[in-house]
This record gives structure tokens, C-alpha cells and sequence, in this order.
């Protein structure tokens, strides 16, 4: 049986069987957390690496996680948090500006296109002009129908401008498959 | 998120973009096969071998009590072990003594023995040592004999000289030969 995000949380701060709690945190959230950051990274080892790390944060955090928001948002904030973080060293590392919205084609990490049929690929593409914010907007938005609360407690932007945020993407990756 | 409101949000996105809306929902990525079976695995390893939080920033501050506790670390000698050590103290420092004043008389009876050495040798003996290796000792012994008897009456004879000259000065006089110079012309 599955333990509830309450039970989970609990049980990992009373330190009793906290391994095995942690343990089913990270397999109830696993796979939702690795697409969110997938979408952001694209590569699968930067994603793994920056799955890890939001893991390990959330086991140091889990002490001082005050409930008031719920586990799921908590660790998408992390989840989302991270990434930025991940994809802003990256830029600054390869002397490309963090403002530079289409890094990942110029990075050549487009080979995971390959294979897809026409109309994906150019989806993926039109994707990856997106900034990575307005990127993990889109995705949490179109392939996991978040609501924009929640969507507003995990990137810390009010839901008007997140309605907006995702309402421009939609238009540009539109227009993108219109154009090409 | 309830029915109604995922329906006009589909209303929305068919007319804000109806090329969109008309793709089905594919992921294009994958994960490798088998990634989520061992992450737990992972991530909880790195957790294990991770450096504690705050460990660096503590660790001078450790380091250098840990050298201050060294420093000021007293060995206790328990009282029972000086009572013991006493009565030992005494008897060794008695021993040494006791050897030190034994030895003493054998240095005297040695000197004592020295100085009859030469006389008791006959011309034959002595003739036959400057043959032998320890002719060279016996030079430097019969020198030092020499030397120290030569010494010695030429000093009784300084000695003897200084006393009979006549050490009447008056003040003026003394006076006079210090502000004269004299004095420094003399040869020591």
C-alpha cells in the first residue's frame, strides 16, 4: 500500500523507518519529477544529476518543511528551482547568455529528435525556443494539467501571470508549427 | 482539475492554437531502461557518502581545540608513587656518593703513585720505555715535570723581586706619574 504524503513526511521526521519513507517518496515522485526537469534540461544525465540533487535537498529540507504547502508542490518549487539553477551554470560555463533562449539547439542536444515523426519534431522544436520558465510553464500546464495554484506555488508567480506566461507560449510554439 | 474547467481550457487552446490542439500528446524523450528501478538506490547512497552540512566550516575550530586540549593535558602522578620513589631516590643518591668518595682515594692513591713513578725507575727501565710505544707519554710527563719546576722558581723569583722594592710613594709623587704618560709606555 501506498503511504500518503502526510504519513510520508511524518514519518520521516519522527526518524522512525525514516529510510524506508524517503525511499517511498522518491518512488512516488520519481518519474513526475524527472519529465518536469527532463522538459527543462532535455539531457537525460544533467536531468538525472539535478534529480538526484533535488532528492538530497529534499531530505536535508524534510525537517524544516512546515506542511503549508503540500510534498507535491514543495518538490516541484525544488524540482523547477533547481533546474534554473542547472541551466543558468551551463549558459555561464559555455559563454552563452542566460537571456539566450534557443541554448539546447545551439548545444546540439537535439539528437533525442531523431525518430520522431514530422510533426513531433517540429513540437519539440518549437519547444525548445521557449525560455526554460515558460518551458516548465507549458509542460506543467499542456502534458500534466496542473492547475495554475499549484503552478503558482511551485514557480512563485501569480496565477494572472502564469495564465499569460502560458498563453504566449502556446502562440509561439503555434505560430512556430505554422511557419515551418 | 474538474471537468468543466478542462473543457474550456481545451475551448481556449483550440482557438488560441488550433494546430496544437490537434496534435495528439506525445513524449518524444526517454528514459533509459531501468532508471527508475535504482534511483532510489542511488540517491540514497550519495546521501550515506554525502560530507555532513557544515563540516568544513567547523573543522578549523575543532582542529584547533583539539590541539589546545593537547597542549593543556596534566598527567596525574598519584601520591602513593612519590612516597615509593623517595626511599629509592635516597638509596641511589647514597650509592652514587659512596662511589664518588671510594673513587676519590683511588685519584689520590694514582697521583700519589705518579709522583714516586719516575723516581723508582732505574737507568736500565728508563732505557728501555723510550723503546717502547709509550716512550712519547713519558716525554710529555717528564716535560710537564720540567716545565712546572722551571715555572715555579722563576715566579718565587718575580715574587721575591716585587718585595723588595721600595713601595714608599707620596701622593704628589703618584700624582705626577699618572698625569705624566709614562704608564703607557710600559711593556707588560
Amino acid at each position: 500500500m501506498q503511504l500518503s504524503d502526510e504519513e510520508i513526511v511524518a514519518q520521516i521526521k519522527s526518524g522512525k523507518d525514516s529510510n524506508q519513507a524517503f525511499r517511498a517518496l522518491i518512488e512516488k515522485y520519481q518519474e513526475r519529477l524527472y519529465w518536469h526537469i527532463r522538459r527543462m534540461i532535455i539531457d537525460h544525465d544533467d536531468t538525472d544529476d539535478v534529480l538526484q540533487n533535488v532528492f538530497v535537498k529534499t531530505w536535508k529540507g524534510l525537517a524544516n518543511f512546515r506542511e503549508d504547502s503540500n510534498l507535491y508542490t514543495w518538490l516541484y518549487r525544488i524540482a523547477t528551482n533547481e533546474s534554473i539553477t542547472f541551466i543558468n551554470k551551463k549558459k555561464k560555463e559555455n559563454n552563452i547568455s542566460i537571456d539566450d533562449e534557443s541554448y539546447h539547439l545551439h548545444a546540439g542536444q537535439a539528437d533525442y529528435l531523431m525518430g520522431c515523426d514530422e510533426i513531433q519534431e517540429k513540437l519539440e522544436k518549437a519547444l525548445l525556443t521557449l525560455p526554460e520558465k515558460q518551458r516548465a510553464v507549458f509542460h506543467m500546464k499542456y502534458y500534466e494539467n496542473m492547475k495554475y495554484t499549484q503552478m503558482s506555488e511551485v514557480v512563485g508567480t501569480s496565477v494572472g501571470a502564469l495564465k499569460a506566461s502560458y498563453h504566449i507560449a502556446v502562440k509561439k510554439i503555434e505560430h512556430y508549427l505554422i511557419e515551418n | 482539475m474538474n471537468k468543466e474547467n478542462e473543457n474550456i481550457e481545451n475551448e481556449e487552446l483550440m482557438k488560441m492554437a488550433p494546430t496544437l490542439f490537434g496534435m495528439t500528446k506525445v513524449n518524444n524523450l526517454k528514459a533509459p531502461k531501468g532508471y527508475f528501478s535504482n534511483l532510489a538506490d542511488t540517491v540514497k547512497a550519495r546521501i550515506d557518502n554525502e560530507v555532513p552540512d557544515g563540516y568544513f566550516e567547523n573543522l578549523a575550530d575543532k582542529v584547533i581545540d583539539k590541539i589546545e586540549k593537547e597542549k593543556t593535558k596534566v598527567i596525574p602522578i598519584p601520591k602513593r608513587n612519590i612516597a615509593r620513589i623517595i626511599p629509592v631516590a635516597a638509596s641511589i643518591a647514597a650509592i652514587f656518593i659512596i662511589g664518588f668518595l671510594l673513587n676519590q682515594n683511588n685519584i689520590v692513591d694514582t697521583i700519589a703513585s705518579d709522583d714516586n713513578y719516575l723516581e723508582n725507575l732505574t737507568n736500565s727501565e728508563l732505557d728501555e720505555a723510550m723503546h717502547y710505544n709509550e716512550m712519547d707519554d713519558l716525554i710529555c710527563y717528564i716535560d710537564f715535570e720540567e716545565d712546572f719546576e722551571e715555572g715555579f722558581n722563576e715566579a718565587l723569583q718575580i715574587e721575591n723581586s716585587i718585595n723588595d722594592i721600595d713601595l714608599d710613594f707620596t701622593s704628589d709623587e703618584i700624582d705626577e706619574y699618572l698625569s705624566s704618560d709614562y704608564y703607557l709606555d710600559v711593556e707588560y
